[in-house]
């Protein structure tokens, strides 16, 4: 089976995984697959509820996606929180010369 | 079919094994797991009829290039917000705005009847200075000898 | 004059790079591009990044790749010049004069429901409220640009907005153009003196042949190619013979929805623009937003099959160039703005972050005001998202809004895994509404993300194409 999945269900380990990471996740994937999330001492579970096309797959990768998100904002924050601040100041008419 | 790939965390970071395992998520299923002895187990499946073979070599490559990141990572970072502070403080939107005011429909009309005017002027000049060189300086070769002169 | 200490060592500074046939590309965000051979590449990275004496050129140093040596001033003015989107307040107003249409295109995302109901026009006294809205926005620069649906079905609410606007602009000390985007079918010559008479700028959509637009764009008795072509002729004619206006006639533009049904077609639709008298081209695929989404199965096209048609029509644009055609591509001209480090190109999608609600707003039919006009097609399709306030809001609450920031922290690059490493960083952008609406997330998921793929093929096309001097030339004239 793909990602040795036997079952409806994976496990995500938090020393891979974040919480943050796999909630994000399950955010956005709810209104397209069916699951449960479940906490358990060292990670996270997902069942999925019909196991067809794909699904613990998708969410596998999206995880991964959101957790590569979270370790590049830990070294880039600082840029970002410059730039989208003067970007918002810049629209409302501030930092205008005098 | 999966590919299994142990990487040793004492050799790589987790985050650089995420985010190479992360630039195959294109062609390949991807899942990390630890494995014991510090390392983890990246597990491949491929999607859209991929070779399986195909991710090891793109997984290994990337995470060779992600170690050469990581060293400079923090001065590139430094530099690009000492770079970004003094972009954001020291320019503003006039800086943007600072080019040539655009010309109303006078102005311009009035600029094409000046450049009409000197390229008049221009001609002029050139066909009376042809009649003041009697040395033919200002002719040439071909002009000259056509001219039977 | 005071004495500068040489370093005591030179560190190879690079945010950016990728293999490149046998070389490694590097660029950063200040305007530098450097190639160089990989086993150097290798042999300085070996040693920490370390340079030594002789490697330290000038065009290194110029170019920002020296740790030791980066100027402030010039590098920082380099990422202003393409980063200026940050620094402004809203330019660009789109005001959707309707949601009705008169035609029925194929990826319309607008959703346009018909001619009938009027209830979906703007009414006058919204747009006089969105107009002033705009001029409470702090830019010294408005573009006000009228699309739909179809904004002739609204034509009496347009024309006495557009002397609304310029009412205003007398008052006001701001710079103001306005641009209209139609089908054209229900232009007649009172409408067009009057929008010329007011410098309207003009703009329309030309798909290509009458084999492909009529395929893309469906209208009653299908008269919309020989009405695009008779009205753009119209108006270049009008530009031609302006002498002695007291008024400016600027020329008409079009742009091209690349779909299936243009497939095999690239050069057919590059010729159509020169026989049509345009000298630009814009060439885009279809987005899988809204309707077009819905409809993807029958115009949907892949990054690969776009990217080959986009560089055998840019291969055709570059011969024709060389033969004394004016005729230029828009895509590239904003990627070559960037690659020659000559600002950003102008376009708010390609930006980092994008322009959502900081470059551009939308105003829709109804007053509500959205991040920008993807955010408004997606809030036809019932999920209003992006929607940020309406009319009657303070310009501060609207332009400030959690969808705005949303977007903006969601298009900073730097905040991207794949594209903060991305060679093409410098050149790049992402859009957030694209991303929600085709992958789940306003960050969307890089790899599999079509805009990604399409944006990388262009510029890889583009960075081939200026291997070439002569070819180099001719693109820096376009800029």
């Amino acid at each position: 089976m793909a990602l040795e999945i036997t079952e409806r269900r994976i496990f995500f380990d938090s020393s891979v995984y974040s919480t943050e990471a796999v909630n994000m996740t399950a955010f956005i994937l709810e209104d397209k697959i069916d699951f449960v999330t479940e906490k358990k001492e060292n990670g996270i579970e997902v069942t999925f509820k019909h196991f067809s096309e794909n699904e613990p797959e998708i969410f596998a990768n999206e995880a991964l996606n959101q957790q590569c998100r979270i370790d590049v904002s830990k070294v880039s924050s600082g840029l970002t929180k410059l730039i989208v601040s003067k970007a918002l100041v810049s629209a409302v008419g501030g930092g205008k010369q005098e | 079919m999966n590919k299994k790939i142990t990487v040793s965390l004492s050799e790589n970071t987790v985050e650089a094994v995420r985010y190479a395992a992360y630039t195959c998520t294109d062609d390949f299923w991807v899942k990390i797991q630890p494995s014991g002895n510090n390392a983890v187990e990246v597990i491949f499946s491929p999607r859209k009829d991929k070779e399986i073979d195909q991710a090891e070599k793109r997984f290994t490559e990337e995470l060779a290039d992600e170690k050469i990141r990581e060293k400079s990572r923090m001065q590139n970072i430094a530099t690009s917000e000492m770079i970004i502070r003094n972009a954001i403080s020291r320019f503003n939107p006039s800086f943007v705005h600072d080019e040539q005011p655009a010309l109303s429909v006078e102005q311009e009309q009035e600029l094409d009847e000046l450049i009409a005017e000197v390229e008049k002027e221009l001609q002029e000049e050139m066909n009376s200075s042809r009649t003041d060189d009697p040395q033919h300086i200002t002719q040439t070769w071909e002009e000259v000898n056509k001219n039977g002169k | 004059m005071e004495n500068k200490k040489e370093p005591e060592k030179y560190t190879l500074l690079f945010q950016h790079w990728k293999k490149y046939q046998d070389k490694i590309l590097l660029t950063n965000d200040f305007g530098g591009k450097f190639e160089i051979p990989e086993e150097e590449f290798q042999s300085i990275c070996s040693k920490n990044c370390s340079l030594s004496v002789t490697d330290v050129t000038k065009e290194l140093v110029d170019k920002g790749f020296v740790a030791e040596m980066i100027d402030p001033e010039k590098h920082s003015l380099s990422w202003a010049r393409r980063h200026f989107s940050v620094l402004l307040a809203p330019e660009l107003h789109i005001m959707v004069m309707t949601s009705r249409c008169n035609m029925q295109c194929v990826y319309c995302q607008a959703g346009s429901p018909g001619k009938q109901d009027k209830v979906l026009d703007m009414s006058l006294e919204t747009a006089k409220k969105a107009v002033d809205f705009a001029f409470n926005t702090p830019s010294p620069v408005l573009n006000f640009e009228f699309q739909g649906g179809e904004p002739l079905l609204n034509w009496e609410v347009l024309a006495d907005t557009v002397e609304y606007i310029r009412e205003k602009e007398k008052k006001s000390a701001r710079t103001v153009s306005i641009s209209l985007i139609s089908n054209f079918i229900l232009m007649d010559e009172r409408k067009a003196d009057f929008l010329l008479k007011n410098e309207i700028i003009l703009c329309t959509s030309l798909d290509g042949p009458e084999c492909v637009h009529s395929k893309n764009r469906h209208s009653e008795n299908d008269i919309s190619y020989e009405t695009v072509r008779k009205w753009l002729k119209y108006f270049k004619e009008r530009h031609d013979n302006q002498k002695g206006n007291s008024y400016r006639i600027f020329k008409p533009g079009a742009i091209v929805t690349v779909t299936k049904n243009s497939m095999g077609h690239a050069k057919k639709i590059v010729d159509e623009y020169v026989s049509a008298g345009l000298e630009s081209i814009y060439l885009r695929p279809v987005s899988k937003i809204g309707y077009a989404g819905r409809n993807w199965n029958a115009i949907g096209i892949t990054p690969a099959e776009y990217l080959e048609f986009y560089s055998e029509a840019l291969k055709h644009i570059i011969e024709l160039n060389k033969k004394g055609v004016s005729i230029s591509e828009q895509a590239c001209i904003i990627f070559c703005s960037k690659i020659f480090d000559a600002g950003s190109g102008g376009n708010y999608d390609v930006d980092s972050p994008c322009g959502a609600g900081t470059g551009q707003i939308a105003y829709n039919y109804d007053g509500s005001i959205y991040t920008c006009d993807e955010g408004r097609m997606l809030a036809m399709e019932g999920d209003d998202i992006f929607r940020i306030g309406s009319v009657d809001d303070p310009v501060e609450k609207v332009l400030t809004a959690d969808a705005v920031r949303a977007c903006k922290c969601a298009s900073d690059l730097n905040a991207q895994a794949m594209c903060s490493r991305c060679a093409y960083m410098p050149y790049c952008g992402t859009c957030p509404v694209f991303n929600y609406a085709t992958q789940g997330s306003l960050a969307g998921d890089m790899p599999n993300n079509m805009r990604c793929a399409v944006n990388k093929g262009q510029i890889d096309f583009i960075l081939e194409l200026l291997k070439d001097k002569e070819n180099e030339e001719l693109l820096k004239k376009w800029l």
